[in-house]
């Protein structure tokens, strides 16, 4: 069973602090405030490239990623509801984006290597920098994404399941599927 | 966490990801904000809100509604709360659609929507389609939805969106380069390129029955008309390649693969004619519901309705051999579907929420309690198709 830090009162109080923050910068952005704007693109910045960089295993690609998420939710910015939280609609678009992208490269690869030798492929993923994404590389791009938005992100399944877009139970066995991958891979390493 | 020490370890691990730097964030963050800094700055200028009475009333009541939550006994939210964050122990009971072969996914339609379903039983919403269809690569899927008629990516992403004044069905993307998409607006047959532009109207007056595309050469499709006729046409020019008209109204066309072959199934018998129209094979098939042609192009699987229940048949269409009943029994059938190597055949078997899989030598492999897998009182899903190897 995993055990998550209780949220005390203050932790509690200080998201809640940092909710009407983001609503205030959010408002400020959508009434053509640019220093509004970077101030949410600086806080956001990381988790979305680097959620785009676990699925895409690839830094210029999960710059594109994270990149178009933000145009996206730029120009979507008026028509979306302050009462919601913004990041949950940022990554949501930044994982879609990126598991998207990385099925698209897996099939052009598959298609290139099938029709043409000598046709330029995508570039090979690039070198990883330790076992766990060596590990993290062995999986599918929706094993990433589950992983990335529980481990990376702190979503839990249910909020996972509503993101994506996907059963709650669907959630679950990727991420136990993914956990038990790992710890095989992990395992074979260590012997 | 329980269990064995490595999965305790990649579970430790994975909780300092946070902590990890991922290689080039800081750079990309600069160049990336000035891109989206000048996207920013392009964007149309924003419409104001009118505030209205309405919205202030709105506002009052979210507040009630906030203030009576925040008053009533914690227990159930903080139980909900707890069973979120409890439940990341995934379960590990396998689901229903683990049991589909590895080689391609299944495009389900339920009642909510189009689904993706992956071999190793994973599911991923599309779009809310009433019907829809593959790609031919598998990258998108085409579907409509009242008026509208949207291509999205397995995940939902939509790509292009076409809004036609009247309902649209039956959509129909073209083999090979998929350049092409058509489909039913009311009776009017159109087609629309691959990247959702240069919509036009080919013909009225067509039945409702998915269109076929004829592989190889040239944007050629075959249609019914809303006469019983069959009429094969250049998509982009209009201009008529053959026509004929069946003995019985079609309601379901396919061609081969190698484009050789049109198989027309109506209400009592297969036909089959060769590329110029002419009538290669006739049989009488009393019953005929619906029709998946094998990848090879030399046999077609068909559901038929009968005084002993449902069955499907395997079809050949090029000899006169007999067809051979692959399932018996069955009660209502929502698509049938062959597998992209041509080895399995899917059939949606509603009646016992059953997904079976037909092999080799007629075994017959159920997938039980499908329906439970799209979530509580979920609509049965039909079987749309079966599409193409994915890497993952």
């Amino acid at each position: 069973m995993v055990t998550l830090p209780a949220a005390s009162g203050v932790a509690t109080r200080f998201a809640a602090a940092s909710r009407l923050r983001e609503r205030r910068l959010v408002r400020e952005a959508q009434r053509g405030s640019a220093e509004a704007l970077e101030v949410l693109f600086r806080r956001h910045w990381t988790g979305a490239y680097r959620a785009a960089w676990v699925v895409m295993r690839d830094a210029a690609a999960a710059e594109d990623v994270a990149q178009e998420a933000f145009i996206a939710a730029v120009r979507a910015l008026d028509r979306f509801d302050r009462r919601r939280p913004f990041a949950p609609w940022l990554h949501r678009i930044v994982v879609n984006r990126a598991i998207d992208a990385a099925r698209s490269r897996a099939l052009r690869r598959e298609v290139d290597a099938a029709a043409a030798a000598d046709t330029p492929a995508d570039p090979p993923p690039e070198p990883l920098s330790d076992d766990l994404a060596a590990a993290l590389a062995e999986l599918g791009p929706e094993h990433r994404a589950v992983v990335a938005l529980r481990y990376l992100l702190g979503y839990t399944p249910g909020e996972i399941a509503s993101l994506l877009e996907l059963p709650r139970g669907t959630v679950n066995s990727r991420l136990r599927r993914a956990l038990d991958r790992l710890a095989t891979l992990l395992g074979e390493d260590e012997t | 966490m329980k269990g064995s020490p490595s999965l305790r370890d990649a579970d430790h691990r994975l909780r300092r990801l946070p902590d990890r730097p991922a290689p080039g964030e800081a750079e990309a963050a600069d160049r990336a904000w000035r891109v989206v800094e000048a996207a920013y700055a392009e964007r149309p200028p924003r419409t104001p809100r009118r505030r209205t009475a309405l919205r202030l009333a709105l506002a009052a009541a979210i507040v009630a509604v906030a203030l009576a939550a925040a008053l009533t006994p914690a227990g159930a939210k903080v139980g909900d709360w707890i069973e979120q964050r409890l439940a990341s122990d995934a379960d590990t009971a396998a689901p229903a659609f683990a049991g589909l072969p590895e080689g391609g996914r299944v495009l389900a339609i339920g009642g909510d929507g189009a689904w993706v379903v992956y071999p190793d039983g994973d599911l991923q919403r599309v779009g809310g389609f009433s019907e829809a269809g593959w790609s031919p690569r598998g990258l998108h899927v085409v579907g409509v939805r009242g008026r509208r008629l949207e291509a999205a990516t397995p995940t939902g992403t939509v790509k292009w969106t076409v809004t036609r004044p009247r309902d649209v069905h039956r959509p129909a993307w073209s083999p090979e380069d998929g350049f092409r998409v058509a489909y039913l607006e009311g009776r009017t047959l159109r087609v629309v390129a691959g990247d959702g532009t240069r919509d036009h109207r080919v013909r009225r007056r067509a039945a409702l029955v998915v269109p076929a595309w004829r592989p190889r050469g040239g944007y050629v499709l075959t249609y019914a008309r809303a006469g019983g006729q069959i009429e094969t046409v250049n998509a982009d020019t209009g201009r008529r390649v053959w026509a004929r008209r069946p003995a019985e109204r079609p309601t379901a066309l396919a061609w081969t693969p190698d484009g050789t072959r049109l198989v027309a199934l109506s209400a009592d018998r297969l036909s089959v004619y060769d590329r110029e129209g002419r009538p290669v094979l006739d049989r009488p098939l009393s019953g005929a519901r619906a029709l998946a042609l094998h990848p090879s192009g030399r046999r077609a699987a068909v559901v038929v309705a009968g005084r002993g229940g449902t069955r499907v048949l395997t079809v050949p269409l090029s000899a006169r051999r007999p067809a051979a009943p692959v399932v018996t029994g069955l009660g209502r059938v929502q698509g049938i579907a062959w597998s992209p190597d041509g080895r399995r055949l899917l059939v949606a078997s509603r009646d016992t929420d059953q997904w079976l899989l037909v092999g080799r030598g007629r075994r017959v492999r159920p997938l039980s309690g499908v329906s439970g897998e799209f979530g509580a009182g979920a609509a049965f899903p039909g079987v749309a198709g079966w599409c193409c190897p994915l890497t993952r």
